[in-house]
């Protein structure tokens, strides 16, 4: 009888690579035929294109072609399904937003950001004390992708925090005049960071949720949207969760960007009161000021200043995704109502979210052994509930959620090795 | 508790889709084509002669931010100039259109007093809901409407030389006309003159209000206006969702 032979890597390891070679072969490939359809049927020669997608083809063919070589050149070549991913990704961004968009901005959103950190850049200008109209013109934004009120009109302030323009000044001092390249530096700094920070036997499937359609990666930075802008620095809040002067400095910074993280806070500050819990009450409390200090002074550091310039224009401005009578626009709860199925007031989701993030947070406190990694997609949930609940709410809390898979496997190794 | 809740919240007013998008004209692009500014929300239609001119301009007149349209009809040739800035409206909000209470703040200028006696210019609100059309024109002197098939034009008196608010009861006037409720509707503002009547034509509207049948908004908007729709006669307009020459 045969002994097994002791292998420096385990069959499993072998077969989810060779796994991840397929997918990310197949991903690519998908993507490239998409591209071809956007840049080449119909609207013309787009050279550009055409070598694009070849590069995409040829990538994507030699990667689903490499999946079964044998495991010594499938190892040696373990982080390989990271090109056609990225490659996909810029290509077809790239692709969407100048061949099917032809340059133009499909949300206000990025508009009014890109306008805000022309008009601090070239003037020093607050923006929370400026009408963005112009903005829409600049940057071809279509009436349909504006945000309408219920009365008709539409916003033309600029809603965020500060960081959300500040972010683009530096790329308008260099000339940038799509400001989508900077969404994709972020995705790619996501990619990376969950990439390097996964286990290493796992990494290549670890990125797979990521890119289970084309919407989160692609589609949603292509039409404008900006949350990736948040994601990064809340990917790192989550990275150092167990250093709270850290955390709290990246978590400062993705509140800095948008309000969307906001709703974490409550979660954070029971993970840092809970977690720790070798040591004593008094030093909990002192980690969980930590966190929640240092949070404040960076987010206070970025928004201050314009605050100062202008106290109710921040706050009205900043408030006014929360505030103002937006038009009903959702994939989530509220769809009843838009569709006519449900007759409530509008004050019927605010008080569902508020009783849902209530439940949530009781919850996270009294189950928090169980719920411990879970928290990182309650403002999904909470969101999802609410009278605007957008896709973009909910699913850029993937990474999130990935960020928290890797922490549970690091946890549960260190609780094996202690065993 | 959560029943009690839940019915009280069903018992507050609903708040449907707005029926009219960017109703104070407030968004402004720059058309790639002529370069001159329009309203970006606003579908711009034209039709004109060789030398007619369209011009389209955000401005301010007595006190109120305003969208200016101007025509010049060089009386050339036997081509009108026409200008139409319109919105499609239909499913929910065309429901909240026809529920609502519309109203329209216009300036008729007071040298329009000479136009309104042409009957060769117009200056109005018309819908078209590819069946039949209805024109309301603003219009110095009293008059009854004028119906033939497939249109209708109802003449609003308004003061010139200063603001008015005109109401626009469009689903009045479907009834009024016999007509089945539209399932889509094309609305908008129109200005033309026709071949006959040379120079500049101008009308001035500040914005459209739109509120539910519930509130008492309106009614001292319409102290303001003086009274009902009266009749004048006029040829109806020839607009018909042509898309020839926009500028």
């Amino acid at each position: 009888m045969t002994k097994p032979i002791s292998l420096p890597f385990s069959l499993d390891e072998v077969f989810i690579l060779r796994l991840a070679f397929l997918f990310s072969g197949q991903f690519a490939l998908y993507e490239g035929f998409q591209d071809w359809n956007r840049g080449m049927a119909g609207t013309g020669a787009h050279p550009e294109v055409a070598i694009l997608t070849l590069t995409v083809y040829g990538v994507s063919i030699l990667v689903i072609a490499m999946s079964l070589m044998p495991k010594s050149i499938v190892l040696r070549f373990r982080d390989l399904p990271l090109l056609p991913l990225v490659l996909a990704t810029v290509t077809s961004v790239y692709v969407v937003a100048r061949i099917a968009y032809a340059g133009s901005y499909r949300t206000d959103v990025l508009a009014y950001s890109h306008y805000a950190a022309i008009m601090f850049a070239r003037e020093g200008a607050n923006p929370y004390t400026h009408q963005m109209a112009k903005a829409l013109d600049m940057f071809a934004v279509q009436p349909t992708d504006l945000t309408p009120l219920t009365s008709g009109a539409y916003l033309h302030t600029f809603q965020y925090p500060a960081l959300h323009f500040l972010v683009f000044v530096p790329f308008v001092w260099f000339g940038l005049k799509d400001m989508r390249l900077v969404l994709v530096l972020f995705e790619i700094g996501v990619i990376l960071a969950l990439y390097v920070k996964g286990p290493r036997k796992l990494r290549p499937m670890l990125l797979l949720p990521l890119f289970a359609g084309s919407d989160l990666m692609v589609n949603f930075t292509a039409a404008s949207v900006t949350d990736a802008l948040w994601v990064l620095p809340l990917l790192f809040t989550a990275f150092y969760i167990e250093k709270p002067l850290v955390s709290g400095v990246f978590y400062g910074l993705a509140c800095a960007v948008k309000q969307t993280p906001w709703i974490l806070a409550p979660f954070l500050l029971i993970y840092m009161i809970r977690a720790a819990d070798d040591i004593g009450l008094r030093e909990r409390l002192l980690r969980t000021v930590r966190f929640a200090g240092m949070a404040a002074v960076v987010f206070l550091a970025v928004n201050l200043p314009f605050v100062l310039g202008g106290p109710a224009a921040w706050v009205g401005n900043v408030l006014t995704p929360m505030t103002a009578d937006l038009v009903i626009q959702s994939q989530g709860f509220s769809l009843l109502k838009q569709i006519g199925l449900l007759h409530v007031d509008t004050i019927f989701f605010t008080v569902l979210v508020a009783a849902v993030l209530v439940t949530l947070i009781v919850n996270y406190y009294v189950y928090f052994d169980e719920l411990r990694y879970v928290f990182w997609i309650f403002p999904g949930i909470v969101m999802w509930f609410s009278y605007r609940a957008l896709t973009n709410y909910i699913i850029y809390w993937t990474p999130l959620m990935l960020v928290s898979l890797i922490l549970w496997y690091k946890g549960e190794q260190t609780k094996e090795v202690r065993m | 508790m959560a029943g009690v809740s839940f019915n009280y919240l069903r018992s507050r007013p609903e708040y449907p889709p707005p029926a009219i998008l960017d109703p104070a004209f407030d968004l402004w692009v720059s058309d790639r084509e002529s370069g001159q500014k329009r309203p970006l929300v606003w579908e711009l239609d034209s039709v004109k002669g060789v030398g007619d001119q369209v011009m389209l301009e955000e401005t301010v007149l007595a006190g109120k931010t305003t969208l200016e349209i101007r025509v010049f009809e060089d009386g050339f040739d036997e081509v009108g100039v026409y200008v139409r800035l319109k919105q499609m409206i239909d499913g929910a909000r065309l429901r909240a259109f026809l529920d609502s209470e519309v109203g329209v703040w216009v300036f008729l200028e007071s040298s329009s007093k000479e136009q309104s006696d042409s009957p060769s210019t117009i200056f109005g609100v018309q819908t078209n809901d590819g069946l039949n059309m209805l024109t309301f024109i603003f219009s110095e002197e009293a008059s009854h409407p004028q119906q033939a098939p497939g249109s209708r034009t109802v003449f609003l008196a308004t003061p010139s030389g200063r603001w008015a608010y005109q109401r626009i009861d469009v689903a009045g006037e479907y009834k009024d006309a016999h007509w089945k409720k539209p399932e889509r509707l094309s609305f908008g503002v129109t200005l033309g003159a026709q071949a006959s009547a040379p120079g500049w034509h101008v009308g001035y509207v500040h914005r459209f209000v739109v509120e539910t049948p519930t509130s008492a908004g309106l009614t001292g908007q319409e102290e303001f206006i003086g009274t009902a729709s009266l009749a004048r006669s006029l040829e109806p307009p020839r607009i018909r969702d042509s898309r020839i020459g926009r500028q």
